[in-house]
């Protein structure tokens, strides 16, 4: 069990991303180690998109409903207004949050949200469906559905983690936490050539018996050494004349 | 540009900011906490999000080892902190002075989100395969007989049900059953939940085979639960993905929903803009023709539209009128 070397500090911020960033670093700076906030739970199952002739039939045949003709909705009776049009159920954007979640966290709402992420849709797309049917039902105004997106898709990710599935964000960016960037793949070039040069440097150096530490080797080995120590050399260093 | 227009428009922008937002604080915690490997890290990003956006019901929610750890206990006292109102802003502090949003809502969360769906997670993991109902509920199949036996140990503290089957258990009358005993078992630990059960079971519920239905007490209170969104796009969006699958039907959906206005497609690369219609202006500026007069001229069709209309073929009466002289 670690041991919490300090307290909770508070933390401001905008935006959830930055306040998930923010306590992490706390937690980890606290004593925890990652393992003690996520466990490991072996490979991930990914969420790659399929090709399915069947659903691609079932879009087809929405798409050939129709969309209103332009200036439809000027014909409307104003004693009869879209949902849209009324004032929002969830005033406060807190409550709103607060009915999305405990919609998304129903068992069924889980069961098609993994099964969503596990068949490759992405978790931007899926935030944006929801709240956006939300705002055509009435249920939120446009200001509180563009701010709940945040909040949302973190909903959703958590879900798909704890699935432990390996979704899509935005698009078809599956693989793109796992890959390295370039940045980071110049660092890991670096930190091989500085290995490399230190071993190639050390190889050099002649293997000195008096400077070896008595007490870690038995005596025997210690004795070889001195009897082979001409010999050992390092692989890339120079033969003698 | 139209109401729906802009709020696509605006959904757009929001969602790709929201997403280079996430994509930018894992990689900035990527370079501060070394020799974590990245899916962790990402995991630990989701989660805490979770927690925080969910007032710190999402520990409850997703069940598993983190509520009783001791990063879940501590996330539990940031949570109360955050319900207190001390973690993300209290009157004092500029942001909340600006009526910044996020800190308004984050500073009071909701505490009761996700009460009651604790046991609801563990049927996410059998969806995926990585569990299966009868494990977390305690049952063992019989290789030999193909039939599933209760493991007592796991689910009952009483040993009568020993060796029974679950059908011999759903087969018994309200009163013989694991609802007499008062003993219920949470789908998520596998472990026997604390406090007495009903005697009979709740109505709709009638057999206590199904970690689901014992779980039915949350599962009550969802008015539909199988309409997510309440509308057909919404959970069109959702079960096209669980049911036929393919990013394919799914972005066609959010295209629908989300894309902005259409516009004409010409030769090669070019997209349609203003200077088609160029030709048409400077033959309204020729003539004099003012724009406001546009459907008082004939524009269409091979014949100059100005001496068309002025054949007898566009003056002919259409419809007897009387005349007066």
């Amino acid at each position: 069990m670690p041991k919490i070397k300090k307290e909770i500090r508070p933390i401001v911020s905008d935006n959830v991303s930055d306040a998930a960033g923010q306590v992490l670093t706390d937690a980890l700076d606290s004593g925890f180690e990652i393992d003690d906030i996520v466990s490991d739970r072996g490979p991930k199952i990914r969420g790659e998109e399929t090709f399915s002739q069947e659903g691609l039939d079932e879009i087809v045949n929405l798409s050939s409903e129709g969309a209103p003709i332009p200036g439809q909705s000027l014909t409307n009776d104003p004693d009869q207004p879209y949902p849209w049009e009324k004032p929002a159920t969830f005033a406060n954007p807190r409550e709103a949050l607060n009915e999305i979640s405990n919609l998304l966290l129903q068992p069924e709402a889980m069961k098609n949200i993994v099964g969503a992420l596990a068949n490759g849709a992405a978790v931007a797309d899926l935030s944006t469906a929801v709240l956006y049917a939300k705002f055509f039902e009435g249920e939120i105004n446009a200001d509180t559905m563009l701010l709940l997106v945040e909040p949302v898709m973190y909903l959703m990710m958590a879900i798909g983690e704890e699935a432990n599935i390996q979704y899509n964000i935005e698009g078809n960016d599956l693989d793109e936490f796992e890959m390295d960037d370039d940045e980071e793949t110049q660092e890991k070039i670096d930190e091989f050539k500085n290995v490399f040069s230190k071993i190639k440097k050390g190889g050099s150096e002649k293997i000195e018996p008096e400077k070896i530490n008595t007490n870690s080797l038995p005596q025997n080995i210690l004795d070889r050494v001195k009897e082979k120590s001409p010999e050992i050399r390092g692989l890339l260093s120079k033969e003698e004349e | 540009m139209g109401l729906f227009s802009k709020i696509k428009k605006g959904l757009k922008k929001i969602k790709k900011k929201v997403v280079g937002g996430i994509k930018k604080q894992f990689k900035r915690l990527k370079k501060v906490v070394k020799k974590v490997t990245k899916s962790k890290l990402f995991k630990a990003i989701a989660t805490i999000g979770a927690i925080i956006v969910t007032g710190g019901a999402a520990i409850g929610a997703f069940g598993g080892s983190l509520a009783s750890s001791t990063f879940g206990s501590w996330m539990v006292g940031a949570s109360n902190t955050i319900t207190g109102g001390t973690l993300f802003g209290t009157g004092g502090n500029f942001l909340a002075q600006a009526g910044n949003f996020t800190t308004k809502m984050l500073a009071k969360p909701f505490a009761s989100a996700g009460k009651a769906i604790g046991s609801v997670a563990g049927g996410v993991s059998d969806l995926t395969r990585l569990t299966t109902k009868q494990g977390r509920m305690g049952y063992r199949l019989d290789e030999a007989t193909g039939k599933y036996f209760v493991d007592t140990e796991k689910t009952l503290k009483a040993g009568s049900l020993k060796g029974q089957t679950v059908a011999e258990l759903k087969a018994a009358t309200p009163g013989e059953n694991i609802m007499a005993i008062g003993k219920g078992v949470d789908v998520t630990t596998g472990e026997v939940m604390a406090g007495t059960l009903q005697s009979a079971p709740p109505s709709g519920f009638s057999t206590m085979s199904s970690g689901q239905e014992f779980a039915g007490d949350a599962a009550k209170a969802v008015v539909d639960p199988k309409s997510l969104t309440g509308s057909k796009w919404g959970d069109f969006a959702l079960q096209t993905g669980a049911s036929v699958g393919g990013s394919i039907a799914t972005g066609y959906a959010l295209n629908e929903l989300t894309a902005g206005d259409p516009t004409g497609q010409m030769a090669g690369l070019a997209v349609e803009g203003r200077e088609p219609k160029d030709p048409l202006r400077i033959y309204q500026a020729e003539r004099a023709m003012s724009f406001n007069d546009i459907y008082q001229n004939l524009l269409y069709g091979p014949a100059d539209p100005f001496s068309a209309a002025s054949t007898e073929l566009y003056k002919q009466q259409t419809i007897g009128m009387p005349s007066y002289a």
